[in-house]
C-alpha cells in the first residue's frame, strides 16, 4: 500500500490538498495578477510541452 | 521566452512558457494560466507520472471565449503528442461552480476529442462538496491500464 510519507498534509486525502491548493494558486492570480512566485511545499510545477 | 506552436493560426492565442508553466493572454485583455504539477506523494517510485492540469484566469468567471478553448484543447492535444504520461484534474469546489465546471470541461471533451484521449471519471467528497477527478490518457498509449490501476492502487492516499 502506497503511503503518504511525503505528503506534508499527510491528514488529509491528497485529491483535498489539490483541491486546497487550486484555490490558493486561483487567489494569487487574483491578488497579484501574476502567478510569479508562487511557491508550495506539497507540488512541483512542470513543463511537458 | 519561447513562444510555443508559432507561426500561430488566428483561431487561437499564442502560448508564452513561463517558469511556472504557461501563459497566453485573450483578446479583451484577460490573462490565462496553464499549469502542469506534479505531487511526489502520487509519482515517487513510479513510472508513470501523474501531471495535475490547471486552467487559471486572472479574473473570476471569464467569459466564453472560443480562442481560449481551442488554445487549451491544443495544448493538451500537444501534451499527449509528447508524452506517455497521464492527466489528472480535480475541480475548484471554493465558489460551488464544480458541477458547471465539470460540465464545461466535459462539452469541450466530447466536441474536440477523436478518440485519442479516454476519460476515467472518480467522484470526490471534499467535506460537504461533491466534486470529480478525471484521469486522462492516450487510447493509444501501452500503458493505459496501469494508470486506472495505479488509481485504483492509490486510492487511499488519493481519496482517504
Amino acid at each position: 500500500m502506497k503511503t503518504q510519507k511525503n505528503n506534508p498534509k499527510a491528514e488529509k486525502p491528497l485529491i483535498e490538498v489539490m483541491i486546497a491548493d487550486k484555490n490558493a494558486m486561483r487567489e494569487y492570480i487574483k491578488n497579484h495578477g501574476t502567478l510569479k512566485g508562487y511557491k508550495s511545499d506539497n507540488f512541483k510545477f512542470a513543463k511537458p510541452l | 521566452m519561447t513562444i510555443l506552436n508559432s507561426p500561430n493560426p488566428c483561431n487561437r492565442y499564442t502560448i508564452k512558457e513561463i517558469e511556472e508553466g504557461y501563459e497566453f493572454l485573450s483578446d479583451s485583455g484577460l490573462l490565462y494560466f496553464i499549469t502542469f504539477t506534479l505531487y511526489p506523494s502520487l509519482n515517487e517510485d513510479l513510472e508513470l507520472k501523474f501531471y495535475n492540469f490547471n486552467i487559471d484566469c486572472i479574473i473570476d468567471n471569464p467569459p466564453f471565449d472560443p480562442k481560449v478553448k481551442a488554445t487549451v484543447v491544443h495544448i493538451l492535444k500537444d501534451f499527449f503528442e509528447k508524452n506517455e504520461d497521464a492527466i489528472i484534474t480535480t475541480y475548484d469546489v471554493a465558489d460551488h461552480r464544480q458541477n458547471k465546471r465539470r460540465i464545461l470541461f466535459d462539452r469541450w471533451y466530447r466536441d474536440e476529442n477523436n478518440g485519442l484521449i479516454l476519460k476515467k471519471e472518480y467522484p470526490v467528497v471534499t467535506g460537504d462538496k461533491d466534486s470529480y477527478m478525471c484521469l486522462y490518457y492516450a487510447s493509444g498509449n501501452p500503458l493505459g491500464r496501469e494508470y486506472e490501476k495505479q488509481i485504483e492502487d492509490l486510492k487511499e492516499v488519493l481519496f482517504g
